[in-house]
């Protein structure tokens, strides 16, 4: 996927013919449909001018298309695709609990030129594993609208990702929305990311807990999400399970965190060994509880 | 050790550098800049094997893309092997490269040049250049390489005019040997023996390379690129295309940063050059930021090291052997081995030292000179088994550090066993003494800062180090070249000029020379005007490395100074109707030293200047070609205050403290920010910098910034401190001397030393990322809590 072979692979260059810059969503879409796997769409640019996929002849600008806002209302927060890191990282509305674990996300990508243009919509249609935007998604129970010829669809984030770079979209359709619901009032979230350094780098193991508790103190819904320690972002289903109905004491969460590493698949690559990433997402998991369960007592 | 502090008017202030505010300005032309009417474009075919001979090259296809000018193979370029090492003689250089390869040693290595009227188009010519490869194996890295049975990278190769067989990759060895290391190690009281590997970081300059030649009459080549050396550049290029060397005109250019990857040409320049020969027009060739990770690096390596010490901690005998790999092509010959020699042989008193090593080649991209040449390596090394032995005596480090340091009146070498010099200027004592009180040295136990994350570990550690200034050597050096050029002149308002060939890679010596000049001549500081020249209109300047920019460069821009001066008071003294003697400058105005001992005000510069003008006296003005006469070494001690996380493996950098021995400090600014620039490079080799090599295929796995990582801002220490010594180099410019690579030196060891406090385990390896910390910690713990349940 990427543009670091190219001077072992000189016939491979990305050469693309046409750039468009459509004023609608019905426009874009028939552009979509007509170029399939030869368009592409951009929006801030910084994925696809890293990869510079040489079968991509058309050029898309979506940034006029006016898909770039947050609109907080009594049912949660609708997001456009188009909305840059820069501008979620702080948003009011995205910076109170329990969207929070979002913002620290978006805090998280890149460089600040990285995320003035990056967008959100970008992020997630790349499907990267690693993608910093995706486990506070899917933590947030997400969905995404998707407008294609036949109309709109709404989709679960978590059914959004199917592989290594592979998102749910069919060649003609493209993301418009992504909507996080409301949540009760005791419920809280913390985002976690490990990469080499403390800035510009990809997660070797991102996570992202989001917990609502009831008056008493037990936990009535759990959410743990992580991204780079299998094909596609996921959540933990199994350790979230263990904490469901219980008080979050510490024993409780460690069981949780350890129970996480049966079920995650990660591999070894140039950023880590599948070794440590199992010892990242235990730890990261761990503290990431705690940080909420704290912030919730 | 003090010496003279002496009070200036221009130098050791803050000074601007004479360029900022053109490079804040975007103002500023580097090679890329440059656009020539009918200029063409240049791209490189690249080897994708690591080992294999181009059986056979058809450029047909390309040549018949529209817009394509010429294709060039190993076919079309001269026979006799390139020249590239111009800091030595001729006669001590390494000539193991031509300027297109038939046989290729890397991934990367270079098969063949497309030429077009635009970059893409060249680009696209790469791609229907049909080559039949035959795959030959190779050697990855030095261990692999130094087999008996091993492929070599080279049978044989040129040194000077004379052939050298190559066995088991060695390209050249050193061995020295003082004193009797074995009885030293039988009169030892503790004798320590380790293994140390050191990784490949990129000197990453954030200028990717370039150039630009333009042919024109007189069969002459004028050409704009990166460059630490205009005159090598002119020297090396003239002898490999087999054309006089006055033919060549390089110009003088600021760098984008280099960090030692423009010392000798790459292969870019020469590329370019023969095609622009060839063609007769104007060729611009440009390289990809991947072609960078492709070209130079440090030097790797693996060595061992023993060391006796008795019980009072004196050293009884040192050895060291050492592997050190240089990639497929050298360049420098064995001159990087000599100097982690030299280095090694500089870093403490011992009467019985010895060093077996071995430059090898590997089918790997070429290596070169990176900040430290060779130091930061041994420096990694030495600097951890002094900690290893101060435990085992249950000595102090800094203790058993000031019993053995090379000090005042020890031998240094500055550029390997050939460069040595007298130490005349000291800070050791004053750098590690201060230091260690900034750092709270006296309570550096193992802490645990945090009560509610008890897995976190606080450590203090420390190392010193040190750089040569420059490689004159006291005893003429047998292959080294090493002498710097300038000339002042004074122009008819009062103001000078001063125009050296000595590239500024960024450190900013061109205004400390500025700098040096007003300093000397008695004008301001924004009255010298640091002019760029090329090699037709500047004396010979070996080059900007070896950290001798302000050092050495500084003693011949002094000296022509010194001239210029001579006739200006001379002038004065004319006007004034007063001796010459009887005058000092300072800021421009000239004064008139009173027998009652006031100053009284004279004249002012700019008025002698224009009298002499208007009177035809004609034009003040000085040239000075000098060798220093030394290789001063310039100290540094470096502190690092950390916590490792013990679950994770992370290192979080809190505090570090550069303290420096530069002599006199010429331009504030600069020395503290080569101390924490020098710091950043340093922190990166510790922890996270490395060129990954892939060990099935040669390729370099991470030849971008995606995956090659370096320290941003807010990986670096909260609290970086830098404070220097008070010493007076008797040799230098005002008591001057350098600074760039010393910042570097020793602070991979520091972190090395700290994490070590912190947690006890040390890994003999770098870069030192959390993985290897928790391998070394044998995480079981978490490991067993990771599989227990259930």
């Amino acid at each position: 996927m990427s543009n670091l072979k190219t001077i072992l692979k000189p016939k491979d260059l990305f050469r693309p013919l046409e750039y468009f810059k459509p004023d609608s969503v019905e426009e874009t879409v028939k552009l979509l449909d007509k170029y399939g796997d030869k368009g592409q769409i951009i929006a801030g640019g910084t994925d696809l001018m890293v990869d510079k996929d040489p079968k991509i002849k058309a050029i898309i600008d979506i940034t006029g298309l006016d898909l770039n806002y947050i609109k907080p209302d009594g049912n949660g927060v609708k997001i456009g695709a188009t909305t840059t890191f820069a501008e979620i990282a702080t948003d009011r509305s995205l910076n109170k609990s329990p969207y929070n674990s979002l913002s620290e996300a978006a805090r998280a990508i890149g460089t600040p030129q990285i995320r003035n243009v990056a967008t959100i919509g970008g992020n997630i249609c790349h499907a990267s594993p690693s993608a910093d935007s995706a486990p506070p998604l899917l933590a947030l129970d997400a969905t995404v609208n998707i407008v294609g010829p036949a109309g709109e669809r709404s989709l679960d984030i978590a059914d959004f990702f199917l592989g290594v770079g592979e998102n749910a979209l069919k060649k003609d359709e493209m993301l418009t929305e992504i909507r996080l619901p409301a949540f009760p009032a005791r419920t809280g979230s913390a985002f976690m990311k490990k990469g080499r350094l403390a800035a510009c780098d990809l997660a070797i193991v991102n996570v992202t807990v989001r917990l609502t508790m009831s008056d008493d103190s037990i936990c009535q819904e759990a959410r743990i999400a992580l991204g780079a320690v299998a094909p596609v972002p996921l959540r933990a289903k199994a350790a979230e399970a263990m904490l469901r109905g219980e008080k979050l004491q510490d024993k409780i969460i460690s069981n949780a965190a350890t129970q996480v590493v049966q079920l995650i698949k990660p591999i070894s690559d140039i950023r880590s060994s599948a070794e440590y990433r199992k010892i990242l997402s235990c730890v990261l998991v761990e503290r990431a509880l705690k940080e909420a369960a704290t912030k919730l007592s | 050790m003090n010496g003279k502090i002496g009070k200036f008017n221009v130098i050791s202030k803050n000074l601007t550098k004479v360029e900022a505010e053109a490079k804040a300005r975007g103002e500023l032309i580097y090679p890329n800049d440059v656009a020539l009417p009918n200029m063409l474009h240049l791209k490189v075919l690249r080897s994708p094997y690591a080992h294999a001979l181009v059986k056979k090259i058809d450029t047909t296809k390309a040549e018949q893309l529209p817009g394509v000018k010429a294709v060039f193979t190993h076919k079309d370029v001269p026979k006799h092997p390139a020249w590239r090492s111009y800091v030595l003689r001729f006669s001590a250089s390494t000539l193991d490269s031509h300027i297109l390869e038939k046989e290729v040693r890397h991934v990367g290595d270079r098969v063949a040049a497309v030429v077009a009227t635009t970059p893409e188009i060249a680009e696209e010519a790469l791609g229907l250049v049909d080559v039949k490869y035959e795959e030959l194996p190779a050697v990855l890295n030095a261990v692999a390489a130094y087999k008996p049975d091993a492929p070599l990278v080279h049978k044989t190769i040129m040194r000077g005019d004379k052939e050298h067989k190559c066995e088991k990759n060695v390209c050249y060895p050193i061995f020295v040997n003082k004193g009797d290391v074995e009885k030293g190690f039988k009169e030892a009281d503790i004798v320590v023996e380790e293994e140390f590997k050191v990784g490949r970081p990129n000197n990453i300059p954030l200028e990717r390379s370039s150039c630009v030649c333009r042919p024109y009459s007189g069969g002459r080549l004028e050409i704009w690129t990166q460059s630490q050396s205009i005159h090598g550049v002119r020297m090396d290029i003239a002898y490999s295309l087999g054309i006089p060397q006055h033919k060549v005109k390089v110009h003088r250019m600021f760098l984008g940063g280099a960090f030692g990857a423009h010392i000798l040409p790459n292969y870019i320049e020469f590329i370019v050059a023969f095609a622009a020969w060839k063609l007769g027009v104007p060729v611009k060739g440009e390289q990809t930021r991947e072609e960078e990770f492709y070209t130079y690096g440090r030097h790797p390596g693996v060595f061992k090291l023993k060391v006796g010490a008795k019980k009072d901690g004196a050293f009884t005998a040192m050895d060291m052997w050492f592997l050190d790999d240089t990639g497929a092509y050298a360049p420098w010959g064995e001159l990087i081995l000599g100097l982690e020699c030299g280095w090694y042989m500089s870093m403490y008193r011992c009467p019985n030292i010895r060093f077996d090593g071995y430059t090898l080649y590997t089918n790997t991209p070429p290596c070169t000179a990176m900040r430290g040449a060779g130091n930061p390596q041994q420096n990694f090394g030495v600097e951890q088994m002094v900690d290893i032995i101060a435990e085992k005596l249950d000595m102090d480090p800094i203790e058993l550090r000031l019993k053995n340091h090379i000090r005042l009146g020890d031998t240094f070498y500055g550029q390997g066993p050939d460069v040595l010099c007298t130490v005349e200027s000291c800070g050791t004592e004053q750098l590690l003494e201060e230091g260690s009180q900034m750092i709270g040295w006296k309570n550096r136990k193992s802490r645990t800062p945090y009560a509610d994350k008890p897995w976190i570990k606080r450590g203090i550690g420390m190392a010193r180090g040190f750089h040569t200034s420059g490689t004159a050597s006291s005893p003429p050096s047998q292959i080294i070249v090493d002498y710097s050029g300038a000339m002042v002149k004074l122009n008819e308002d009062g103001t000078a000029n001063l125009i050296t060939a000595s590239a500024d890679l960024g450190a900013g010596n061109n205004a400390a020379q500025c700098a040096i000049v007003a300093e000397e001549m008695g004008l301001r500081y924004e009255d010298v005007i640091f002019s760029e020249g090329d090699t037709d209109n500047t004396l010979y300047d070996c080059a900007t490395h070896a950290t001798r920019g302000s050092f050495c460069g500084g003693l011949a821009c002094r000296a022509a100074a010194a001239e210029a001066k001579k006739t200006v008071m001379e002038w004065a003294a004319r006007i004034l109707g007063v001796s010459a003697g009887d005058l000092l400058a300072k800021d421009g105005f000239i004064y008139i030293r009173t027998s009652a001992g006031g100053d009284m005000l004279g004249i002012t510069v700019k008025d002698v200047v224009s009298h002499a003008h208007d009177n035809n006296w004609g034009t003040a003005a000085g040239v000075a070609s000098v060798k220093a006469p030394a290789c001063p070494p310039c100290y540094l001690a470096c502190f690092v205050e950390l916590d490792v996380d013990t679950m994770t493996g992370e290192v979080k950098l809190l505090n570090a403290i550069a303290g420096g021995d530069v002599g006199t400090p010429i331009n504030l600014h600069a020395v503290r920010g080569q101390a924490i620039g020098g710091l950043q490079m340093g922190l990166g080799y510790a922890l996270v910098e490395d060129t990954i090599i892939d060990q099935t295929n040669g390729r370099v796995r991470n030849p971008g910034f995606t995956d090659y990582k370096s320290f941003t801002a807010l990986d670096m220490p909260k609290k970086v401190q830098t404070f220097f010594a008070d010493t007076y180099e008797p040799t230098g410019p005002f008591g001057a001397k350098g600074m760039g690579e010393s910042a570097t030196n020793p602070v991979a060891a520091a972190v090395a030393n700290a994490i070590y406090n912190a947690v006890g385990i040390r890994t003999f390896e770098n870069p030192i990322t959390p993985e290897r910390i928790l391998n070394a910690l044998n995480k079981a713990e978490v490991s067993q809590k990771v599989y227990a349940v259930r």
